[in-house]
């Protein structure tokens, strides 16, 4: 059986293996040499006493279509089940029973007018959409967002619910088509495509592969090691050879590929690598990769757009963030004299601190227009998981005397799309 | 009461062991080891008002390993981009099947490698795995699951046939 060979193989590697006769006085001496210089890991304690994480799932959409058809330059990685096969339709789109999606570009949205929402969006609510600023009509059957320059998108969907999966689920071809942690990536090669996302416990990252050993893949690390640039190379890039500064960043090439490492801000390093073939692109693949804009509306948490808080809470409390080792919190809270307040809080980073966050309470669900969503509540806190491949957990806190609108203000929250 | 000394001298070999499996390296487990115990010592006054301090240690020891692991992937995944798989190896022979289970379980994702070493070199149950990892027993079936089916895949299923019958 494999777990017998398995036994025998670890006895086989470790047979010779005996502690150093001195490992008491080395381990004292370590101690007393540490005891000196131990500044604190006190951090982590502090993220527990922030109050709560909690995680709920909310899967992105599943890939299980990919339609691919009349729209040039767009595809669908999630369709609703049962559509039927799409028909024509009048203008650049695609249409189905119950869905019609709808892309205008330079001329068509000149027509449009880019200053405010088109005239088919009734009663429009402003949005972030994939990242984008959009708008929505107040029914929900209706989504518009400038997908880039010149190039918008329109959905309409009978239902209401299968709308933000539909826009979320589609996917530009031609370009990069991604944010990640934060950052949008401007260009890709197209001989690379989007691996499976996934967050790794520690860091999150994104990989696209293509043939002949062609890989982009791009690191995001949270936490108190990624405070400065020399502290994150300290921690983590012992090993790192070749590593030259220039201006904010450090470079390195070897074989086979190019890495840039840099800090984006106080508590977040990204390490980018490309290898294979591509490697020439480096530089235009770079020079793409800008900071995700910052949107004045709604309001937005590290990247969760809160879109309804109680009328009166006016004195807007800047943001706070805690680094601890792999995460990250920001704050922010609303308040009105004397008592009432309501904080949301983003925290991001090691899934291990996330389940220390979600621990303790009590499973509720809650329903949003936007879709079910799982959290757990935590007295006058409720926390849930925002996004799995970006690591995420959002809390929203209230005063005692607004815990009725907690339900409301959590299910008006949304985390990035994207 | 045990000191903090005589427990060293009991069980620093058998804790430098399971560093050694966790890590991966000999070097590293030397330093590994030497951390755990450092803060176990710290505490040493209160892990002695309870029962066995080895459970502690150990939980130390695997979870430093997990996290080291962890930031030396990242450095390694700069200068290699070499494709995660690894076609099957047609290997027969019970010595040279171990060698290559050893260089899979080291190959093998931080806690991956820490569940099956405290699975079946450490012989916990699940939920002993779960509480030293820090995680759910339905996190380490996963994760043991996963391990042997990637060791499984690594020397290939014809092999797992020979020492079925064997």
């Amino acid at each position: 059986m494999l777990e017998h060979e398995l036994r025998a193989s670890m006895a086989e590697e470790t047979a010779s293996l005996t502690a150093a006769p001195d490992l008491v006085d080395r381990v004292v001496r370590l101690s007393r040499r540490r005891r000196r210089t131990r500044v604190g890991a006190v951090l982590v304690a502090a993220a527990v006493a922030l109050g709560g994480f909690f995680v709920v799932d909310r899967e992105t959409p599943v890939a299980a279509t990919a339609y691919s058809g009349e729209l040039p330059d767009v595809s669908f990685g999630y369709l609703p089940p049962g559509l039927g096969k799409p028909s024509k339709c009048e203008g650049t789109c695609v249409a189905w029973k119950g869905l019609k999606v709808t892309t205008f570009r330079s001329g068509e949205m000149e027509a449009l007018g880019t200053t405010g929402p088109p005239s088919f969006i009734r009663d429009p609510q402003r949005v972030i959409v994939r990242g984008r600023s959009g708008f929505l009509s107040a029914d929900g059957r209706d989504l518009f967002w400038a997908e880039r320059d010149k190039w918008a998108v329109w959905v309409r969907a009978d239902d209401p619910t299968q709308l933000l999966a539909v826009a979320r689920g589609m996917r530009f071809t031609g370009v990069a088509d991604d944010v990640f942690e934060g950052l949008r990536i401007g260009y890709l090669p197209d001989a690379v495509s989007l691996l499976s996302p996934s967050a790794p416990d520690g860091w999150t990252e994104r990989r696209w592969w293509g043939e002949n050993g062609a890989q982009v893949h791009l690191i995001a690390v949270r936490g108190s090691d990624a405070t400065t640039l020399d502290r994150f190379l300290q921690e983590w890039g012992g090993r790192l050879s070749g590593l030259r500064r220039e201006g904010e960043a450090y470079l390195a090439t070897f074989e086979g590929g190019r890495a840039r490492v840099w800090l984006q801000q106080r508590g977040l390093v990204f390490v980018l690598s490309v290898h294979g073939w591509i490697r020439t692109e480096f530089e235009r693949i770079v020079a793409g990769i800008t900071p995700f804009a910052e949107f004045p509306w709604p309001d937005s948490v590290d990247g969760v757009e809160v879109h309804y808080l109680p009328p009166g809470l006016d004195e807007k409390h800047t943001q706070t963030t805690e680094l601890g080792e792999g995460w990250s919190a920001v704050r922010q809270a609303w308040t009105s004299p004397p008592s009432r307040a309501v904080a949301v809080i983003a925290y991001r980073g090691a899934e291990r601190w996330l389940g220390k966050v979600m621990a303790g309470g009590k499973d509720v669900v809650l329903d949003a227009r936007t879709g079910r969503r799982e959290v757990r509540r935590q007295g006058d806190c409720m926390v849930y998981r925002g996004r799995n491949d970006i690591a995420l957990v959002v809390k929203v806190c209230v005063s005692h005397d607004l815990s009725d609108q907690l339900e409301r203000i959590v299910a008006q929250t949304q985390p990035p799309w994207r | 009461m045990e000191t903090f000394a005589e427990f060293v001298a009991a069980r620093g070999t058998s804790l430098l062991r399971l560093a050694h499996l966790a890590c991966g390296s000999p070097h590293e487990a030397e330093d590994v080891l030497q951390t755990a115990l450092e803060r176990a010592y710290r505490h040493w006054s209160r892990l002695r008002a309870g029962s066995d301090p080895e459970p502690y240690v150990r939980r130390i020891i695997v979870n430093t390993a997990i996290s080291r692991a962890r930031r030396r992937a990242i450095l390694s995944i700069i200068p290699t981009g070499t494709l995660p798989e690894t076609a099957a190896r047609n290997v027969t022979s019970g010595v040279e099947l171990r060698q290559v289970l050893g260089a899979g379980l080291r190959a093998l994702p931080p806690r991956q490698r820490a569940v099956l070493v405290l699975r079946f070199w450490e012989d916990l149950t699940e939920a002993q795995t779960a509480q030293a990892l820090g995680c759910s027993v339905g996190t380490v079936k996963s994760q043991a699951s996963k391990g042997l089916a990637r060791l499984r895949l690594l020397i290939g299923a014809d092999v797992m046939e020979v020492t079925r019958d064997a």
